[in-house]
């Protein structure tokens, strides 16, 4: 064994994101089609209903954004939705049902830090495709990168979102201990998320008293929030901001422990 | 007509083994009725808070995009209940050689693997989506008449929806991975339900000439909306002859490609 490869194939966290990636790029076409296509869609979607209505209709500018500053949110959007929601719990809960959980509950390495390294694999990948997504468009003029240190508290807060999305993902797949399908809760998620999370729209459309309740909830804090950091507009709060983030963070991970705990208990594998 | 029979008393095992399945998984059950609420929910608040700060998309107010989005929910609830599940399945099918105990049937292939799912939960909430959308026909201004042809309207929208989703799916035959493709789809769902006239010209012709999405609500909505665009109608009809062709050039180029995973 070479000191340059021993270090690798100790770890089994090195080596869990190894084979994930491979598994990943096995299937390219439904990698691209899972994380790639639909915001990709949804920005073209986008495109073409703000540039008909900012730039061929009768206004310029709606609820403070006109062309161009539109056009970059979307981008960020864009961007922000690749990185953070493109890791899919599915094969979490496909675990579960199979019984293959069975071997974790023997093994060294626990069910938690094999999906834990699976997912930050796929996070990994997602943040090359989100690099190039954000070249091209620093490219064509669309967005403007902020000054370092905005930038590094930007991807702090993207970074902490990405981990949000997986906590929530990682509990809706471990429902799976109770329900057959789980795809109906979390794809719930997803329309709910898209929704309060600024996705669709930019909060500042949204009635002022729908805004203060979101503010509360984990969502805007997945896009909304990193965007308003990354394009540089004041943003206030950024210790209760911190706060709520660290808060959501901490009653996900409790929630997590909890809901695995219960799950556990009335597990009943086959084999391994 | 003996054939038609045939299909009839099939489809009837179908829809039974579905409600059998549908009442064993109540959960399940009862967390579709909830996805739909929450589905519906989401999609008619994002368009009424887009409408608070636009007046108009397009040359759509708020009551015709808002119509158009409800009858495109009532497609999507048909297309839920009736096919949706089904292009799951295709997927494993393929890949697990499954789609063999299909094509051995003796009734045509795209009949099981296309329609012997139903999902029933979904059913249930047939009587919400209506309601949306005569809460807003009503808005609109629908009168006499285009409320008559409004449930032959739907269908024939659903009838193009389902087929372009299956020319879609015949996709997996060559990317295997089902998720993807499947994805693809949904997307391209949401398409559907903005009007024609908020897109651009090169996306407006993608999306009405190769692939029809944009004329799935935009035709009948804008028929009923203005009579005299019965042009567009036909403009539909001919989207389903091209669509029916496409799936049956597609299907048996995929089944030439599947590989049965029996040996």
């Amino acid at each position: 064994m070479s000191l340059l490869t021993s270090p690798l194939q100790a770890s089994p966290w090195l080596r869990t994101a190894q084979v994930s990636l491979s598994n990943i790029m096995t299937y390219k076409f439904n990698f691209i089609a899972l994380v790639f296509l639909p915001p990709l869609v949804f920005l073209a979607l986008r495109y073409n209903i703000w540039s008909t209505v900012l730039k061929n209709g009768n206004q310029t500018t709606a609820a403070g954004y006109d062309h161009q500053a539109m056009m970059a949110y979307q981008a960020w959007v864009f961007v922000l939705t690749i990185f953070v929601q493109g890791f899919v719990g599915n094969k979490i809960a496909e675990d579960i049902h199979k019984g293959k959980i069975s071997a974790f509950l023997l093994y060294p390495f626990s069910f938690w830090q094999f999906h834990t390294a699976t997912f930050l694999a796929t996070l990994a990948l997602q943040a090359v495709v989100a690099v190039i997504a954000i070249s091209v468009f620093i490219g064509a003029n669309i967005i403007v990168l902020p000054a370092s240190p905005v930038l590094l508290v930007g991807l702090a807060l993207t970074c902490a979102g990405a981990w949000i999305w997986y906590l929530f993902q990682y509990i809706i797949a471990l429902s799976a201990f109770w329900l057959g399908e789980v795809w109906v809760v979390r794809s719930s998620l997803y329309l709910m998320c898209a929704l309060a999370s600024g996705s669709i729209l930019p909060l500042e459309f949204f009635p002022a008293n729908i805004i203060r309740i979101l503010g509360w909830t984990p969502f805007p804090y997945l896009i909304y929030v990193p965007i308003r950091v990354l394009t540089g507009a004041p943003h206030d709060d950024l210790v209760l901001t911190t706060l709520i983030f660290v808060g959501w963070g901490l009653a996900l991970t409790v929630l997590t422990n909890l809901v695995w705990r219960r799950g556990i208990r009335m597990y009943t594998g086959g084999g391994i | 007509m003996r054939s038609l029979r045939h299909y009839a008393l099939v489809y009837r095992q179908y829809l039974s083994m579905s409600l059998a399945n549908a009442l064993i998984h109540r959960t399940h059950f009862c967390l579709l009725i909830v996805f739909e609420m929450v589905f519906y929910f989401t999609s008619i608040a994002g368009l009424e808070i887009l409408f608070r700060a636009v007046p108009n998309i397009g040359g759509w107010d708020r009551n015709q995009a808002l119509l158009l989005l409800s009858f495109m929910l009532a497609v999507d609830q048909l297309h839920m209940t009736f096919v949706s599940e089904n292009f799951w399945q295709l997927g494993d099918d393929i890949r697990l050689g499954a789609l063999d105990y299909h094509l051995l049937r003796p009734i045509g292939s795209l009949f099981p693997v296309f329609f012997r799912s139903i999902r029933c939960g979904t059913l249930a909430i047939l009587p919400l989506s209506w309601l949306i959308l005569i809460y807003y026909g009503h808005q609109a201004g629908l009168a006499g008449l285009d409320w008559l042809l409004l449930p032959a309207l739907v269908l024939l929208a659903a009838l193009l929806q389902t087929v372009i989703d299956m020319v879609i799916v015949t996709l997996l035959f060559w990317t295997v991975g089902a998720d993807g493709v499947n994805f693809v789809r949904i997307n391209l769902q949401t398409v559907a339900r903005w009007p024609r006239e908020a897109f651009l010209t090169g996306f407006r012709f993608v999306f009405t000439f190769v692939i029809p999405v944009l004329l799935i609500g935009n035709a009948p909505v804008a028929f009923l909306l203005d009579s005299s665009r019965w042009q567009i109608l036909g403009g539909m009809g001919l989207a389903i002859l091209v669509s029916l062709y496409s799936l049956k050039v597609m299907w048996q180029a995929g089944l030439r490609r599947y590989e049965s995973a029996s040996s």
